[in-house]
């Protein structure tokens, strides 16, 4: 995997008057896992869209591999898999079907692989409807990480999951930064994150 | 022109005091002309030997709905400038015509009603210029009505811009539908500046009164694009600074 | 298989599944179509003069009372936002949500107008006139429809909006449309008319999806 690199500048942000976020920058590069640490509220969910360019910010700017988002928005998204508070899935289709309709480039034999660590595999053929919150989230997360992109961003990872699914969350995160990709988690517990790299902890 | 200066020129503090500095060039002078029009058209100009005293309520309608469909023009205008820059000047020009624009074709409405109830007998007829300036007062309607139920100002400027832009695409289009509908209307009165079909003593107040009504508009707008531009800007140092400047 | 056939043929099974959603739209067009009939009488010749602008407003209507569920089930699930996400062109991804949402809730219409037609004493050439005016009408009148669901997505009650968007806009559709239908009923040569509604169709596909893609990128933000 090439190497890459994700800087941010000086971002802020406005929300009707309010203040979310002021003056926010860092740089994380290959093989980092950036751990965004904050109370509810305190604007991690924000500042994830406007990495990922969903929200425009009001000051500041992102450069992936120091080119602004907003002008390569393309190949910024080519490199970038999201899984925000909403998973992103189809509650009238299948867990297969969700993970399989081709906005991603898959391989077959290494998505069955995380459907398996993450124990969905008699699940595969279950509508999303009749799933729980933690399966739900568990085949969202699986889109992300058999995903083959190098930029993980994935908001609250850890919320509805059992200590397993954890565990093997972790496992995927490793591999992927030990591999040179990055990924960027938010979190609003203080519990240590075995593959944090670096942390951010916004909001007062 | 090189974008550098439009940057400058567009730049919010200077777009503020440059409005504040020239809202008068355009008011006073709006005045004047609405006041001359006013005692051309209703006094020096000879009643109509057709429609008597009555045509006298051209000299408001027809520039109101000069006024109405050109303002349309103007905000989408702004609204695409807004769009393109990012540029909070544009946005702010854009929210504060919408008001004024919809006044304005409401008062085209209501002179065209009032004229045609002594020409046509009644207050409305399905005439195709007028509910082509209903049509219009809807799209007004919708773009203040978007940009009002979305709560967020940014989103609500950015959402309201693509209606305005996609309801002046379609004006010609709704305008021309209308016309080829129906046309009742009597033939464009001024349009045909070389031979005008209404004498010189009657046409010279109604240009100048559209012209008035033009100058009067820009004034308004100046006023009311910066006041709005105030109340965006307010987190901004200069206009803490205005305010400090101000208040003593 | 190419991604965008991809997503078309995932949204016309999602459609399927909620098929109570595209028959709201069907019910709410035979219902608005059949009231006049039972209201003003059923004299053949007066029937036959209403039935251009009874076809089109029913389509409009149905189109209004269905136009929430094109993107908003979406935007809730979060699955627009994935769209958005995508390395491939949102226009393109849009118009194929327009085009499943069109054959999923327009051409039931159409096959219905048919049926309706006949009821309203139309026969012969003619009745192929009524549905291939609504088959032009309702593709100009789907983009503009998806136009305004993606502009009014974050408006937690847009319901006037919606109209108040939806009329203008799809005004010129609405008397052409009668007019072809009138035109062709009559006997006068209908083909200005028609070509007014490819024309229309023309334009409103090749703005109408950059637009919408453009208004769901301001909705999400």
């Amino acid at each position: 995997m090439n190497r890459n690199l994700l800087q941010v500048e000086s971002l802020e942000l406005y929300r009707e008057d309010h203040l979310i976020f002021s003056d926010i920058s860092f740089q994380i590069e290959s093989g980092d896992h950036l751990v965004i640490r904050g109370q509810n509220g305190s604007g991690k969910t924000s500042l994830i869209r406007t990495i990922c360019g969903l929200t425009q910010a009001d000051k500041g700017k992102v450069l992936w591999n120091e080119a602004s988002i907003d002008k390569s928005l393309f190949n910024y998204y080519e490199q970038l898999s999201y899984l925000g508070h909403k998973n992103g899935l189809i509650s009238e289709l299948t867990l297969d079907e969700n993970l399989n309709y081709g906005l991603d480039q898959t391989d077959k034999d290494g998505q069955d692989q995380v459907i398996n660590g993450f124990r969905l595999t008699d699940l595969k053929h279950s509508l999303i409807q009749n799933l729980s919150n933690g399966e739900s989230r568990k085949t969202a997360l699986s889109r992300v990480v058999s995903s083959k992109k190098p930029l993980w961003v994935l908001d609250e990872p850890y919320a509805n999951l059992d200590s397993d699914s954890i565990s093997y969350l972790n496992n995927c995160i490793g591999d992927h930064i030990n591999t040179g990709g990055i990924v960027i988690t938010s979190t609003n517990r203080d519990d240590s994150i075995a593959t944090k790299t670096t942390e951010l902890l916004i909001g007062s | 022109m090189n974008f550098k200066r439009i940057y400058k020129y567009g730049s919010p503090p200077n777009y503020f005091r440059l409005c504040l500095k020239y809202e008068n060039w355009f008011t006073v002078p709006g005045f004047l002309l609405i006041i001359i029009g006013c005692y051309g058209g209703l006094f020096l100009a000879p009643p109509d030997y057709q429609m008597g005293d009555a045509f006298r309520i051209i000299y408001f309608h027809v520039p109101s709905a000069y006024l109405s469909m050109s303002a349309y023009a103007y905000m989408a205008l702004a609204a695409l400038v807004g769009i393109v820059w990012r540029s909070n000047v544009a946005f702010s020009v854009a929210k504060s015509i919408a008001p004024f624009g919809a006044s304005f074709t409401f008062l085209a409405l209501v002179t065209g009603m009032l004229w045609g109830k002594p020409m046509w007998g009644t207050a409305w007829v399905w005439d195709a210029r007028l509910t082509s300036e209903f049509i219009l007062l809807l799209l007004y309607l919708g773009y203040m009505l978007l940009h009002a139920s979305i709560r967020e100002q940014k989103k609500a400027d950015r959402a309201a811009s693509v209606l305005a832009i996609v309801g002046v695409i379609n004006l010609p289009i709704i305008h021309y539908s209308v016309v080829w509908w129906n046309t009742l209307h009597q033939a464009s009165t001024i349009s045909k500046l070389s031979s005008p079909s209404i004498a010189g003593e009657m046409l010279w107040p109604l240009l100048v009164m559209i012209f008035g009504y033009g100058f009067f508009f820009w004034g308004v707008i100046c006023r009311a694009g910066a006041t709005e531009l105030l109340k965006r800007e307010k987190r901004s140092n200069w206009v803490k600074e205005y305010v400090e400047e101000h208040q003593s | 298989m190419n991604i965008y056939l991809k997503i078309f043929v995932r949204e016309i099974k999602v459609s399927m599944k909620r098929w109570s959603d595209i028959l709201t739209g069907v019910i709410m067009f035979v219902l608005v179509a059949l009231i006049f009939p039972l209201t003003v009488g059923s004299d053949q010749m007066f029937l036959i003069k209403i039935i251009g602008p009874v076809m089109l407003l029913s389509a409009l209507l149905a189109s209004l009372i269905s136009m929430q569920n094109i993107f908003k089930p979406d935007f809730l699930n979060g699955s627009l936002e994935q769209l958005t996400l995508s390395h491939h062109s949102l226009n393109g991804l849009v118009l194929m949500k327009i085009l499943s949402y069109w054959a999923t809730s327009s051409l039931p219409l159409v096959a219905v107008s048919v049926f309706i037609a006949s009821t309203y004493y139309v026969t012969g050439t003619s009745l192929i006139a009524v549905v291939i005016t609504v088959l032009l009408a309702s593709t100009t009148l789907v983009n503009i429809t998806a136009l305004a669901a993606a502009l009014t997505l974050s408006v937690r009650y847009p319901g006037a909006l919606m109209t108040l968007i939806l009329f203008p806009l799809s005004l010129p559709i609405l008397i052409f449309g009668s007019k072809a239908i009138e035109y062709s009923i009559v006997g006068i040569d209908s083909s200005g008319p028609f070509y007014f509604l490819t024309g229309m169709m023309l334009l409103s596909f090749s703005l109408g999806p950059i637009a919408t893609a453009f208004a769901i990128r301001i909705s999400l933000d």
